[in-house]
């Protein structure tokens, strides 16, 4: 059956041949690229990405800490905010970076930490799910290699009421951090 | 006889086998490279290796047990009986971690210094930083909340 659609009959190569050629290799790049990728270890995860996912687990933690002592907290959303003070910036630090009386976490005296450090933003999104759930994503962003990265750890807390969460704002008014 | 061997890897047939061996050779040389990356490590993958160690041990301390005491170059973690369920203590630029029977294991070196506080608007959560003594390799910020009852030591 294929010798039907053998391509040839002569010596020597023509251009409608060379093209087939050329596109099924090209096709092949595609899966080759996919088989490359997929063997990259999962150990070579780069220390900017573990240091991010460490300070996510920060972030979670202290929504957690706070949340079993005060069960009616929720984290509110917000936008990306800078963990440390950055010259330059009016952008405040992130709540989960300072102590309720403003002092930081982290300090210019933690010398490379803080140096690091004030590459990394963070940013809270929630969403009110059903069943009196509430869903928590931790995102930390960070510049590697000109590419911007992000790592983020999810978490779903209780809510304590199971009535339209946007029928009492004011309620969750009382439980936003300062 | 040499246009005929021509003709055999010119025609679809030699084509379609070209693309089969092509594609054979990526995958032995993937299988390669997944195999080898475990091997090819450097003294920063150690360090980083380390990190997850120390995090995920503290990590599974804090899950089970009630209590924790920190102090600067020392964290110590009882539970609801009030044992000693596990002590870090930072010595000599390393950390060993003592389990109930008191064995101890090293669990993360090369360290410049350590830090264990409790955070001071709530006291169950512990704070901890690492840096390093290469100061190449990235340090650590994280944070633990003890999920056991609050009144922590």
């Amino acid at each position: 059956m294929l010798k039907k659609y053998s391509l040839y009959n002569k010596s020597g190569v023509n251009l409608f041949e060379l093209l087939l050629a050329l596109a099924i290799v090209s096709a092949l790049l595609y899966p080759m690229m996919i088989i490359i990728r997929t063997s990259k270890s999962p150990l070579n995860e780069s220390p900017k990405e573990l240091l991010a996912t460490f300070l996510a687990h920060h972030v979670m933690e202290k929504i957690i800490a706070k949340k079993s002592v005060d069960y009616d907290y929720l984290p509110r959303m917000n936008e990306e905010e800078p963990l440390v003070d950055v010259a330059g910036s009016v952008l405040p630090v992130s709540q989960f970076f300072r102590h309720n009386t403003g002092e930081k976490l982290i300090s210019p005296s933690d010398e490379a930490l803080y140096d690091i450090v004030r590459n990394y933003k963070c940013k809270i999104d929630t969403y009110y799910l059903e069943n009196s759930m509430y869903k928590v994503i931790v995102y930390i962003s960070f510049i590697e290699e000109n590419t911007r990265k992000r790592v983020f750890l999810t978490r779903i807390l209780p809510r304590t009421d199971s009535r339209n969460p946007f029928d009492r704002p004011e309620t969750n008014k009382n439980h936003e951090e300062q | 006889m040499k246009n005929s061997n021509k003709q055999i890897f010119l025609s679809f047939e030699g084509i379609v086998a070209g693309a089969f061996l092509i594609l054979a050779a990526m995958t032995v040389f993937s299988v390669y490279e997944f195999s080898s990356a475990e091997k090819s490590y450097s003294r920063s993958d150690s360090m980083l290796a380390s990190y997850r160690d120390i995090f995920e041990s503290i990590r599974t301390d804090f899950r089970y047990n009630s209590l924790f005491k920190a102090e600067d170059n020392r964290l110590v973690v009882f539970n609801s009986k009030n044992q000693k369920v596990a002590r870090y203590i930072f010595e000599n630029s390393t950390v060993t971690r003592y389990g109930l029977d008191n064995n101890g294991r090293t669990i993360i070196e090369n360290i410049k210094s350590i830090s264990f506080k409790r955070h001071s608007d709530f006291n169950n959560l512990m704070l901890l930083k690492i840096l390093p003594e290469d100061e190449t390799i990235i340090p650590v910020f994280s944070s633990f909340a003890i999920r056991g009852h609050l009144d922590v030591q």
